[in-house]
């Protein structure tokens, strides 16, 4: 049996007591999900701020979905699922960067430092190293820097509408690349 | 946010866990809401009017008027199923929405080579005065009450979810107009098929409402 078919096995007991109201097994269990995700997401878009709020969010949603597993169907499928939705979501909503980026333009660090930092830490990442180059440049710049679609526009030399185009069409992306459930711990 | 507030989170999610009641059956509230809603749809249409003359004959004897019939209630079949799978995260099948969206465009385009070559030669036999607004009250309540269904598992696309279930209520009442109103191949397409777009377009309003609404 791989390690693999056990994790499989021991989420699925582990949920199904949870069902049960086992307040013990169900903090472990949230504890080990919380781990996996974060090494699915780092393994995926690399050691970014993004991550551990992608984490809770997929938390939220597990408590607020454990009435939908059922035994007899494989957790993994249905754990996955829910990690890649939150996250699609989160990419979407861009809150997360746009703090991250206050917060370091409030201790003076300069935006171009800072955006080349972290371009250079994800770039070789699975989903940005996966993604064609216009795809990528505009997630980079509007998802992890935090700009505007207008100044994205700007800073690519391409119009408003391409960049909102290139946005959507790089979640799509990043969503099919997301369906790789492989977990590298 | 940092890991200190995911252990914060975990203690906040597990104390005081109450059981839950496990809702991981989509065959029982899919097919309860379908027949339900035929059920609705058959009784309501017959207490406002009869069925058209020679229509359930011509299901029998014209088999190009039953495929087109089987074909819609396929797809409506179809988009019942899809509709509820996206109620369990992780059970949506992708060939499945193809195949169900690809029976209902061959269901549209059926009506679309109707108008040049119809099933039935075209009149007005059986004409329902307010077939249109019938349409809306045989597929609106039915919408509503299947994405409740939905939406007390866990749609992870509430969109997605009220495009389904918006399509599949849609049909009901158009599909039912084939034995129940005129057949003209462009008042199908006008009449029937034309509420069915508005109550799609319902359903996405109600997914997009209830994707505002937080769960937790």
């Amino acid at each position: 049996m791989t390690r693999s078919d056990n994790d499989e096995q021991r989420w699925s007991q582990m949920m199904t007591l949870a069902q049960q109201g086992d307040e013990q097994c169900y903090a472990e269990l949230l504890e080990e999900l919380g781990d996996v995700i974060a090494a699915f997401l780092k393994s995926r878009f690399g050691p970014i701020d993004l991550i551990e709020d992608c984490v809770q969010e997929c938390l939220i949603s597990i408590h607020a979905a454990r009435h939908t597993y059922d035994k007899k169907r494989l957790f993994r499928p249905w754990f996955f699922a829910i990690v890649r939705n939150r996250t699609i979501d989160l990419l979407r909503s861009q809150r997360c960067y746009k703090a991250v980026l206050e917060k370091n333009i409030t201790q003076h660090i300069e935006m171009e430092y800072f955006v080349n930092t972290v371009e250079d830490e994800i770039n070789k990442s699975m989903v940005f190293s996966m993604l064609a180059p216009a795809y990528r440049d505009v997630l980079l710049l509007t998802k992890v820097a935090g700009f505007s679609t207008s100044e994205a526009a700007k800073e690519l030399k391409i119009s408003e509408s391409s960049v909102r185009v290139r946005i959507h069409r790089g979640i799509k992306e990043t969503r099919k690349i997301l369906q790789i459930e492989q977990v590298e711990k | 946010m940092t890991q200190g507030n995911r252990i914060d989170l975990i203690q906040t999610l597990s104390a005081d866990l109450p059981p839950v009641s496990q809702r991981s059956n989509i065959l029982i509230p899919g097919l309860l809401w379908f027949v339900i809603s035929w059920i609705y749809v058959v009784v309501l249409s017959l207490f406002l009017g009869p069925l058209r003359i020679g229509a359930l004959n011509a299901l029998i004897t014209n088999p190009q008027f039953a495929f087109e019939s089987l074909l819609g209630f396929v797809a409506g079949v179809l988009f019942c199923i899809i509709a509820f799978q996206e109620s369990f995260p992780g059970l949506q099948r992708k060939w499945l929405v193809h195949l169900s969206i690809l029976t209902a465009l061959l269901w549209i385009a059926c009506y679309t080579l109707g108008l040049s070559f119809p099933a039935i030669e075209p009149s007005r036999i059986g004409k329902r005065a307010h077939c249109v607004l019938e349409a809306y009250l045989y597929s609106v309540p039915p919408m509503f009450i299947g994405y409740l269904l939905i939406y007390q598992r866990f749609p992870l696309n509430s969109i997605r979810a009220g495009l389904f279930i918006g399509i599949s209520a849609g049909m009901l009442p158009a599909l039912f107009m084939q034995i129940s109103c005129m057949y003209d191949p462009w008042h199908i397409l006008t009449h029937h098929l034309g509420p069915a777009s508005v109550v799609i377009l319902l359903g996405i309003m109600l997914g997009v409402f209830f994707k505002r609404q937080k769960r937790f």
